[in-house]
């Protein structure tokens, strides 16, 4: 019964945008408005279940004393979830209480440590290059011939060069723009296909139907 | 039976250690800091776009600057961040902040100093610039957004009732918007093209991260974009548009040697790759 009357929320809801994209009624800034009061409640509800979980896991992990799958300890499982009880309380009740020390640790650990992960990436994407980009068939060359002409473009002292210009412009505008386009047109298509049957009720998938 | 030297040498180099890779890369990154080389920059036409879109503004003319990024991509956005809004104080455009995609927004402004830059230019909070943090609701948010501000707006960011903010007295939809400028690491642009370009026909250009650029292409082609650049190059073309020297013209010698080194690598993979591959040939090996 609750499956149903969510399908049936959710077909009228989506009806409305779709007719009030076409169409400049007011009825769907009402909606629309009403759609974000439901996303922020979702997201704040999802977040505490989050907490919840993760509380109940290494909760669980500091009580236990077992080495688990990959061969960690139970001592260093218990520091590791130690360590993200501490960070995530400790964050949360220092963003609750002092702006000015969680805006600290914002910039100075959670950001330094997001842009670290971030940047990690760099020397590991040229490592991958270096062993497993070869030309071995003609598939594999048109993707290193692209993944080249890409990294032209970002090298200023080279990108200027004419010959070169005339090469990633015609790559840019012509490959790179008509198959980003092809993908955009499939994509499209696919979410018509599968937003048509969810909207005329005869797929309940999204909400845990078979 | 001993394998020839030569095969050795292709094999060795194929199975190097990645720590040499990791120690070359980060050789020739710090020289590009340690020893500015101010390479030339050429301006791409997206970038020159995105500049001519905000050099057309008038004294006045309303602006949104989206935030829509986490604090990792940083590294790429900010110095497009910098100069963009640098070229909007020179305008004299009335400014309003948002985020939509990430909560991390209201942070990421506080970092950058976008308030407190402005605040040097002469701008005064409420009547030149305004910032409403982060708004929940991404796509549905950004879509009622565009129809009536107000109906999703009650207050700023620091609980300001929005009557209160003489910006805002004349800005009530996208229609009362001159451009918006989303930064944006994910998916953002698109929304906003979706939300506010197709119907309420707003001017829209992207600050996107280098390898997001390719992807918004058809819609620079399209005019659906009125201009748009890609991470710390896409900033050091605008910087040299602008004629100052800020961190992405810093950035742009450390991604031109490290772009520089990663093609090495590439050829040099191939070298030891198909050296191997002749080698095993003469010798009388599989292949």
């Amino acid at each position: 019964m609750i499956k149903e009357i969510a399908k049936y929320i959710g077909i009228v809801t989506c009806a409305v945008l779709i007719v009030g994209y076409f169409i400049r009624p007011s009825l769907d800034t009402a909606v629309g408005i009403d759609l974000i009061l439901w996303t922020t409640i979702i997201l704040g509800f999802a977040a505490f279940l989050g907490i919840i979980s993760l509380t109940k896991i290494h909760t669980f992990n500091l009580l236990r004393s077992k080495t688990d799958k990959q061969g960690i300890s139970s001592r260093q499982q218990k520091l590791l979830s130690l360590i993200l009880l501490v960070s995530m309380y400790g964050t949360i009740l220092i963003g609750v209480t002092s702006s000015d020390i969680f805006g600290n640790i914002y910039q100075y650990v959670y950001n330094s440590i997001y842009g670290a992960m971030f940047g990690i990436l760099g020397p590991f994407f040229i490592v991958a290059t270096y062993r497993a980009v070869k030309f071995r068939s003609i598939q594999s060359a048109a993707f290193i011939i692209s993944i080249i002409l890409g990294a032209l473009v970002n090298i200023s002292m080279i990108s200027g060069i004419p010959i070169v210009v005339g090469i990633t412009d015609w790559f840019s505008n012509t490959i790179v723009t008509g198959g980003s386009r092809g993908m955009t047109i499939i994509f499209a298509l696919g979410v018509i296909v599968l937003a048509v049957p969810y909207l005329l009720g005869k797929s309940t998938q999204y909400h845990g139907g078979e | 039976m001993r394998m020839p030297t030569e095969t050795s040498i292709w094999e060795k180099m194929q199975t190097i250690d990645r720590k040499y890779i990791f120690l070359g890369l980060l050789i020739v990154i710090l020289l590009a800091y340690a020893v500015p080389i101010n390479f030339p920059v050429t301006v791409t036409p997206p970038v020159k776009r995105f500049y001519d879109s905000i050099d057309a503004l008038k004294p006045g003319d309303v602006v949104v600057v989206s935030i829509d990024h986490v604090p990792g991509s940083l590294s790429e956005l900010a110095g497009e961040e910098n100069i963009v809004l640098a070229h909007l104080a020179q305008k004299k455009a009335a400014i309003i902040f948002w985020g939509l995609a990430f909560p991390d927004a209201p942070q990421i402004y506080i970092m950058q100093g976008m308030g407190d830059f402005l605040k040097s230019q002469g701008y005064v909070y409420g009547k030149d610039y305004v910032n409403f943090g982060y708004i929940t609701g991404k796509e549905s948010a950004a879509e009622t957004l565009g129809r009536d501000i107000r109906s999703v707006l009650k207050a700023d960011a620091y609980g300001t009732p929005i009557e209160k903010l003489p910006l805002m007295n004349n800005v009530r939809s996208a229609k009362d918007v001159a451009l918006l400028i989303t930064f944006d690491d994910g998916y953002a642009t698109e929304m906003w093209i979706l939300q506010w370009v197709t119907p309420q026909k707003t001017k829209v250009a992207s600050g996107n991260m280098a390898g997001g650029l390719p992807r918004l292409l058809p819609y620079l082609s399209a005019n659906q974009l009125v201009g748009a650049m890609g991470g710390a190059p896409g900033a050091a073309q605008y910087e040299s548009l602008m004629k100052v020297r800020g961190r992405g013209l810093v950035f742009q010698d450390a991604i031109n040697v490290s772009q520089i080194f990663w093609l090495a690598m590439l050829a040099l993979g191939n070298v030891a790759f198909f050296g191997a591959v002749l080698t095993k040939r003469k010798s009388g090996g599989t292949k």
